[in-house]
C-alpha cells in the first residue's frame, strides 16, 4: 500500500460536534484508479486534503509508505509523495504553460506537455488564454511534473462539458494504469466512479 | 522554480501592479534622500560646531598678575573634551636693542619700557580674536608657529621688517631674542591720549610666543587660561571640575559658548524638524505601501494556497513576495539618486538660502545617505510585506482551496 488512512477522524476546530470524518480506515494501491464518490459535506475533498498534507487529522494518522506523513516535514509530503489536480486548474495567471509545468517538479515540461496533447504553439503562452479542457489537461501535466506516486484530483471534471471531461477521466487511467501511479478521484458523478479500477463510498468508510 | 525566477516573472507581466508599486517606493525613497541628506548635514555641521565655535572656559586672575600656577595648564589638558588651551602671561620688559615709541617725557622706569604679552595662540584669544588688533602682515603667533608681533609704528619707528632680530631684558637681567614674524595695526594708536605712559601704549604691545617669555621671567605663572573643548553642551560640567583647582585664589571663572549657541539654535530646529518628518515619511510610506500589498496580496490568496499545495514552503513564498517588493525598491532607490543628484541642489538652495544654514544647502549626496536610505527601505518592505502576506502564511491552505473550489 502506497497511501492509507488508519483510524482517521476530523471535526472543524469550531464545530467539535460535528465529526466530518469517524475511524476512516483505507489503504491505496500504486497502479490503480480510485473515485471518492459521496454527496456533498460527506467529507471526500476533507479526505483528499488529509491524504495530500494540506491538513492532520483530529485523530488518527495518514501513512506514506507505511510511514506517518507527519513523521517529516508535510510540505515534503507535498512536494514528493504526492500532486494535486483540482477542479477550477488553479494555475498560475503570470506564468506561461510550460512555467506552470515546471512548478510542478524537475521533469522537462514539454515532452508531457506533448502527452498531454497540449501543441508547441500554446507552450510559451499565458495559460488564461486556453480553454477549460486545456487549462486541465495543463493542470495534470503540473501534477506529472513531479515524482510523485500518488495524484489526487478533487472533481477534475467537475468544469468541463461532457466529452473533455471523459478526455481528462481516460488520461487520468492512463496514468494509473500505464506509469503505476495512485490515482485518486473525488466526483459525485456515478458514471465517472463507474468507469474507476476501485469507487469507494464515503459512507462505507466509516462515517 | 526558484522564489526569485517567480518573482521576477510576477513583477515583470503584472506590470500595472509593479509601476504603481514602483512610484510609491519612488517617492518614498526620493522623500526619505533629501531628508536624509538634509538630517545627516545639519547633524555632521552641529558636531563640528562643537570644536570650531571655540567654546571655553576662561580663568583670569583678577589682579591682572601672572598669578595663575603653570603646573595648572597640563592639568587641565588631561580633564575629558578638553581639546587644547591658551595661556596668556604678560610683563613689561626693557628693550634691548630698539628704540620704544615715547609721546611724552616719562621719568618713570617705564618710560622707557614696553609690554610684552604672551600666547599659545594670538588668533583666538585677545586683541586679534576680539579685532582691536590686525595683521597687516606675517602670521600669527600658534602653537606650532612661535615669533613676534610688532606694532607697525614701532617697527616703522626702529625700521624693522619682518625677520628682524629683537631683544628684551628683564628686570631680573635675564635677556631674550625672537624674531619679528607679524606687524600689526589698530587704528586707534594716534587717538591715545598723550598721557599714556609708554609701557601701556598701543604701539608698545608685543606679543611673544611662551618660549620667549619664559627665559625672560623663568617658571612665572599666567594671567589667563582659556580652556577649550569639543563638548559645549557639558560646559557648566567641565567648569565645575576646574573650579577646584582653583579653589581659594582670586580668579575668575567664566564661559564663552554664545557664538555655539547663536549658530546651533537653527542647526537644532533643522535637525528636529528633519528627524520629525523622516518618521513621518516612514509611517506613511510603510501604511500606504502595506495597504497597496494587503489589497493586491488578497487577490492572491489562491496563488499561495496552491504554491502550498505543489509542495513550496512558506519561506520560500515570503522570499518570493520580499524580492518583488525589493527588486522594485532597488530600481526606485536608482531612481531617487539620479533624481537627487540632479535637482537635490537646487531644492536645498531653495530651502536653506539663509547665512547660517548655507552648509546645509551646500550638501551633496554620500555613501551614508545611500546606506541609510537602503536601511530605512528595506525595514518599509519588510515591515509592509510581514504585514501583507502574514494572514495568508498562517491561513491552512485547506481552508482556502476549499473557498475557492466553492
Amino acid at each position: 500500500m502506497i497511501l492509507e488512512a488508519k483510524n482517521v477522524s476530523y471535526f472543524y476546530k469550531a464545530q467539535k460536534d460535528k465529526l466530518i470524518l469517524e475511524n476512516v480506515n483505507y489503504g491505496f494501491e500504486p497502479g490503480k484508479m480510485y473515485a471518492l464518490l459521496g454527496p456533498s459535506g460527506s467529507g471526500k475533498t476533507t479526505l483528499l486534503s488529509l491524504l495530500a498534507g494540506l491538513d492532520i487529522p483530529t485523530k488518527g494518522e495518514i501513512l506514506y509508505d507505511g510511514n506517518p506523513i507527519t513523521a517529516r516535514d508535510l510540505t515534503e509530503h507535498r512536494k514528493h509523495h504526492i500532486s494535486l489536480v483540482f477542479q477550477s486548474y488553479n494555475l498560475i495567471d503570470y506564468l506561461t504553460v510550460v512555467e506552470n509545468v515546471k512548478l510542478g517538479g524537475q521533469k522537462t515540461p514539454e515532452p508531457i506537455l506533448d502527452k498531454m496533447g497540449i501543441g508547441k504553439e500554446f507552450w510559451k503562452r499565458n495559460v488564461l488564454q486556453l480553454s477549460g479542457g486545456q487549462q486541465q489537461r495543463v493542470a495534470i501535466a503540473r501534477a506529472l511534473a513531479s515524482d510523485a506516486n500518488v495524484l489526487l484530483a478533487d472533481e477534475p471534471t467537475g468544469n468541463l462539458d461532457e466529452a473533455t471531461a471523459w478526455d481528462v477521466i481516460d488520461l487520468l487511467k492512463r496514468i494509473a494504469h500505464e506509469e503505476g501511479k495512485c490515482v485518486i478521484v473525488v466526483t459525485h458523478s456515478k458514471e465517472l466512479a463507474g468507469s474507476v479500477d476501485i469507487a469507494i463510498r464515503m459512507d462505507q468508510l466509516g462515517k | 522554480m526558484r522564489f526569485y525566477q517567480r518573482a521576477f516573472r510576477y513583477f515583470c507581466r503584472k506590470k500595472n501592479k509593479s509601476v504603481l508599486l514602483f512610484l510609491c517606493f519612488f517617492i518614498t525613497s526620493t522623500m526619505i534622500l533629501c531628508g536624509t541628506m538634509v538630517l545627516q548635514t545639519a547633524q555632521a555641521t552641529s558636531r563640528s560646531m562643537w570644536e570650531k565655535t571655540g567654546t571655553k572656559i576662561i580663568l583670569k586672575d583678577q589682579k591682572g598678575e601672572n598669578e595663575i600656577q603653570r603646573e595648572l595648564a597640563s592639568q587641565f589638558l588631561e580633564l575629558p573634551h578638553v581639546t587644547k588651551i591658551n595661556r596668556i602671561a604678560s610683563h613689561t620688559a626693557y628693550p634691548g636693542d630698539f628704540m620704544p615709541v615715547i609721546v611724552k617725557d616719562d621719568e618713570s622706569d617705564q618710560g622707557a619700557s614696553v609690554t610684552i604679552q604672551a600666547y599659545d595662540n594670538t588668533e583666538i584669544d585677545g586683541s586679534f580674536a576680539e579685532e582691536k588688533y590686525r595683521l597687516l602682515d606675517g602670521n600669527p603667533i600658534k602653537e606650532d608657529h612661535s615669533g613676534i608681533l610688532v606694532n607697525s609704528l614701532l617697527a616703522e619707528l626702529n625700521g624693522f621688517q619682518i625677520g628682524d632680530p629683537l631683544t628684551f631684558v628683564a628686570e631680573n637681567g635675564n635677556t631674550a631674542t625672537g624674531e619679528i614674524t607679524g606687524i600689526f595695526f589698530s587704528g586707534i594708536e594716534r587717538k591715545q591720549d598723550a598721557s599714556i605712559i609708554s609701557a601701556y601704549r598701543i604701539e608698545n604691545q608685543i606679543f611673544v610666543d611662551h618660549a620667549l617669555f619664559e627665559t625672560l621671567y623663568g617658571d612665572e605663572g599666567y594671567s589667563s587660561i582659556a580652556v577649550y573643548t569639543d563638548d559645549p553642551e557639558n560646559l557648566s560640567s567641565l567648569r565645575q571640575q576646574i573650579e577646584p583647582f582653583v579653589a581659594g585664589d582670586d580668579i575668575d571663572i567664566t564661559t564663552s559658548d554664545l557664538l555655539y549657541h547663536q549658530m546651533q539654535a537653527p542647526l537644532e530646529q533643522v535637525i528636529r524638524i528633519s528627524s520629525l518628518m523622516l518618521v513621518l515619511i516612514i509611517i506613511t510610506a510603510v501604511i500606504v505601501i502595506s495597504l497597496l500589498l494587503c489589497m493586491w496580496m488578497r487577490t492572491r490568496t489562491k496563488e499561495m494556497a496552491v504554491f502550498i499545495s505543489l509542495g513550496i514552503s512558506k519561506g520560500s513564498l515570503f522570499l518570493q513576495a520580499m524580492t518583488e517588493s525589493f527588486s522594485l525598491f532597488a530600481l526606485s532607490v536608482i531612481g531617487a539618486v539620479v533624481i537627487s543628484s540632479l535637482f537635490a541642489g537646487q531644492f536645498m538652495h531653495s530651502l536653506f538660502e539663509t547665512y547660517e544654514l548655507a552648509v546645509i544647502a551646500n550638501a551633496g549626496l554620500s555613501k551614508t545617505h545611500l546606506l541609510t536610505l537602503l536601511l530605512l527601505g528595506s525595514v518599509i518592505v519588510f515591515i509592509a510585506v510581514g504585514i501583507s502576506i502574514v494572514q495568508i502564511l498562517r491561513a491552512n491552505p485547506r481552508n482556502t482551496l476549499s473557498k475557492m473550489e466553492g
